[in-house]
């Protein structure tokens, strides 16, 4: 493939990820830097910045592609000699989501040796006399109200659905499938993300459990988990509060950028921009949003389940 | 790009969408029904996995339903949702590299309590 006929690429996927680096570096000192550990404020200036350069090569990247009256032309949709079964794009994808995988079993990991290392709370138990010392899972706090977490299992799973169905009709060339689709991944995203922030505030405010608990008894069958998280449960209130919203947190931060991606490929798809032949960036887009999903196949057991 | 070439390979992507029957409970043509079957496997499992836990189960019995179910369902995900049983084994191989970083990760780490690391010398047995 010859120089003037390839894909010439763009700096933005490059900006973009620098500026994230530099952003979160940013947030990190202003946080929690400086000798005391709390934070340096002088720091925000490099986190707006990093932010600045964030949103630029977003712009500059949607930019590149928006333009283009096919956007996975010929001249993107190459091989190399050793991957030359799928193409360069697909396999870059799959190596990116080999890396996410290293992040959320990260998570994963940590939460569970936590488990592994604080025994469950049981009113048998001597060292849970004071049950601060004792793991009480956020599965307890949230199983007065599973429904929603079902709910939400639900919505991820047929939005994954969706997705495979919008790539199906963008290959069928039916343009306004797609569209509609795709608006519908977008809206049982939308009712995920919706849905965790209601079920966080109303954990952080420690409206799940009943009024007229005992706050000597923490008695989970009936919905109480006082005393110990009588004032809410919250990323500070305990290890079992920053495992649980760390988690969940980030994997809600995934499905917002896939929301943010779903934008751009409604606004594509409704200009006609997906048929029979160009229909990659949603089997790439597809990829990271099952993966998202599947992410919480095993997040939804950890969390609100065990 | 000089590297890269579309020329002379075998792109064997996207041939054969078939789903193994027993997905479909019958031979199918239609995609978009084979993909809906799966989705039904999901919510089948789904359900299987929140009643599971309003049994009460020893606590063994409960881990094994549901980790079992959650790699049952990211059994599904990845092989028709994500094409891996029709893509190359490229792409399978790929996705098998973080198992051994997984394995670190869950049993070396994630499932030993603190001290089983503290003393080197009982964990490597001199």
């Amino acid at each position: 493939m010859s120089d003037e006929h390839g894909h010439h690429g763009t700096i933005a996927p490059f900006l973009f990820g620098i500026s994230s680096a530099v952003m979160f570096i940013g947030l990190i000192m202003a946080t929690a830097g400086g000798e005391d550990k709390t934070g340096d404020a002088g720091y925000w200036f490099v986190f707006f910045f990093g932010l600045a350069g964030m949103l630029t090569g977003f712009m500059m990247w949607v930019q590149d592609y928006w333009n283009q009256t096919s956007e996975e032309g010929e001249e993107i949709r190459v091989y190399h000699e050793f991957w030359g079964t799928i193409t360069t794009r697909k396999f870059g994808m799959w190596i990116f989501l080999l890396t996410e995988v290293m992040v959320f079993s990260t998570l994963l990991s940590a939460y569970l040796r936590y488990r592994a290392a604080v025994p469950d709370y049981d009113s048998n138990l001597a060292e849970c006399v004071g049950i601060d010392p004792c793991w009480v899972p956020a599965a307890d706090v949230i199983r007065s109200h599973l429904i929603f977490g079902v709910i939400n299992t639900f919505a991820l799973l047929l939005s994954s659905l969706t997705v495979v169905l919008a790539l199906y009709a963008a290959k069928n060339n039916n343009p306004k499938a797609t569209t509609r689709y795709l608006m519908a991944t977008f809206v049982l995203g939308a009712i995920f993300l919706i849905l965790k922030l209601w079920e966080w505030g109303e954990m952080k405010n420690g409206h799940f459990w009943s009024d007229h608990c005992d706050p000597l008894k923490q008695d989970i069958a009936h919905h109480c988990i006082a005393p110990k998280y009588e004032h809410g449960f919250w990323l500070d209130t305990s290890l079992e509060g920053s495992t649980f919203y760390i988690t969940t947190g980030t994997h809600g931060a995934h499905v917002f950028v896939g929301l943010i991606a779903l934008v751009y490929l409604i606004a594509k798809a409704n200009k006609d921009g997906y048929n029979e032949e160009y229909h990659d960036t949603i089997e790439l887009f597809g990829l990271y949003w099952h993966y998202v999903d599947l992410v919480w196949v095993f997040v939804f057991p950890f969390f609100y389940l065990y | 790009m000089s590297e890269e070439n579309n020329s002379g390979h075998e792109h064997d992507e996207h041939h054969d969408h078939s789903f193994p029957t027993w997905v479909t409970f019958g031979h199918t043509e239609n995609h978009i029904d084979g993909f809906l079957k799966v989705f039904a496997w999901l919510v089948f499992w789904t359900l299987l996995e929140v009643g599971a836990i309003l049994q009460d189960f020893p606590f063994l019995v409960t881990m094994f339903i549901l980790f079992g179910i959650a790699a049952i369902k990211c059994w599904f995900i990845g092989s028709f949702f994500m094409h891996m049983t029709w893509d190359p084994p490229l792409v399978t191989r790929t996705a098998a590299v973080p198992i051994f970083f997984m394995t670190v990760l869950f049993l070396a780490i994630g499932l030993t309590s603190p001290g089983a690391v503290d003393d080197l010398r009982s964990v490597c047995g001199f």
